[in-house]
């Protein structure tokens, strides 16, 4: 069969495909992973460089504990530490 | 005259390459800054590495991939993606085989997260595709052919649980894996070998006919309706006919 209808074929099958499997795709498929959420207000100075700006180096950094940025932890670990938050503040 | 980005990177060549003991014109303090953030950078997007080898080694590594290759964007949140290679590079990865796949896992996740959100794919809109395209992977995505033992060693070291680390075996069968976040939620996706293969020659931007190439006829329909499912593509794009001559012949 000539390459290019058969592209064409296997696409309009796969969308018949995809339209099925669409609602199913995100809960079945994914295999499991430790429960991660993000936690706001705990980044540290390393990602509020002194090029940032506001600051001459990072030992003074305003920034840090910046509530708008986040980072990544295991479920439960962000209420542990002092100034973490599971929803996004304003950027001071 | 040396321009004013030329003089920049002959600074921070000299800053990284400075020594500890070196005290000259008061830059020791720019020099433990610099190499002070960036080892912060890398622990804050490698947590389950970091875990995994302890502070000690993990800033020593740290260093050496930083001297070796220094950020090139502005946007720490950036940096960090050629850590996993340069973990397998080195002579911890002779003692910890899975290490570095754990530093993609690591990397991928904190990539999907931060990376700007945008809806899939919608494959109904392929009913009006042009006659010859190749689809835009979803800016989220990650792909690697990981160890098996990799991700639940990733997951037990992050969770720390260690009667679950404990009883993992070694695994060095492979486990293809894509990372991508397309719906506001992270996906970590096992796929098929044949599927992997068809998901990373799509992604590289190979035209649909030629990427068909690496999975069976069978399987094809399949695995794509999947991995439009899945919300792996954000798009498409034209490709121009001379390009796509050469690729599928």
């Amino acid at each position: 069969m000539d390459r290019r209808n058969f592209a064409a074929k296997i696409l309009t099958a796969a969308v018949g495909i995809a339209a099925s499997a669409a609602p199913m795709a995100a809960s079945a498929q994914s295999i499991s992973s430790p429960k991660l959420e993000k936690c706001y207000g705990v980044n540290a100075v390393g990602r509020n460089d002194c090029a940032a700006g506001t600051h001459s180096c990072a030992g003074q950094a305003t920034m840090a504990r910046d509530p708008a940025s986040f980072v990544l932890l295991p479920q439960g670990d962000c209420s542990k530490l002092a100034g973490g938050s599971l929803t996004p503040g304003k950027a001071s | 005259m040396l321009s004013l980005g030329d003089r920049q990177r002959k600074f921070q060549a000299a800053l990284l390459a400075m020594s500890a003991r070196e005290t000259t014109n008061g830059l020791g303090v720019y020099r433990n800054n610099v190499r002070g953030n960036l080892t912060l950078a890398l622990k804050l997007v490698f947590p389950a590495t970091l875990k995994l080898v302890g502070e000690d080694c993990f800033c020593a590594y740290a260093e050496k991939f930083l001297l070796a290759q220094p950020p090139r964007d502005a946007d720490l949140h950036r940096y960090g993606e050629a850590f996993p290679d340069f973990l397998a590079a080195s002579a911890l990865a002779g003692q910890l085989p899975y290490l570095a796949d754990v530093a993609w896992l690591d990397w991928g996740v904190h990539h999907a997260l931060h990376e700007v959100e945008i809806p899939p794919l919608d494959p109904q809109t392929l009913a009006h595709a042009p006659e010859n395209f190749s689809f835009v992977g979803h800016p989220s995505l990650s792909l690697r052919a990981l160890r098996r033992d990799a991700q639940a060693i990733w997951a037990a070291v992050l969770e720390e649980d260690d009667d679950r680390l404990a009883a993992i075996l070694p695994d060095d069968s492979i486990a293809p894996l894509i990372i991508l976040r397309p719906r506001g939620l992270l996906e970590v996706i096992e796929l098929s070998p044949a599927m992997f293969d068809l998901a990373l020659t799509l992604a590289s931007g190979f035209p649909l006919d030629a990427a068909l190439a690496v999975i069976g006829d069978e399987e094809a329909a399949q695995a794509l309706g999947l991995l439009l499912s899945y919300g792996m593509f954000s798009g498409i794009t034209p490709t121009a006919t001379e390009e796509r001559s050469c690729l599928s012949r």
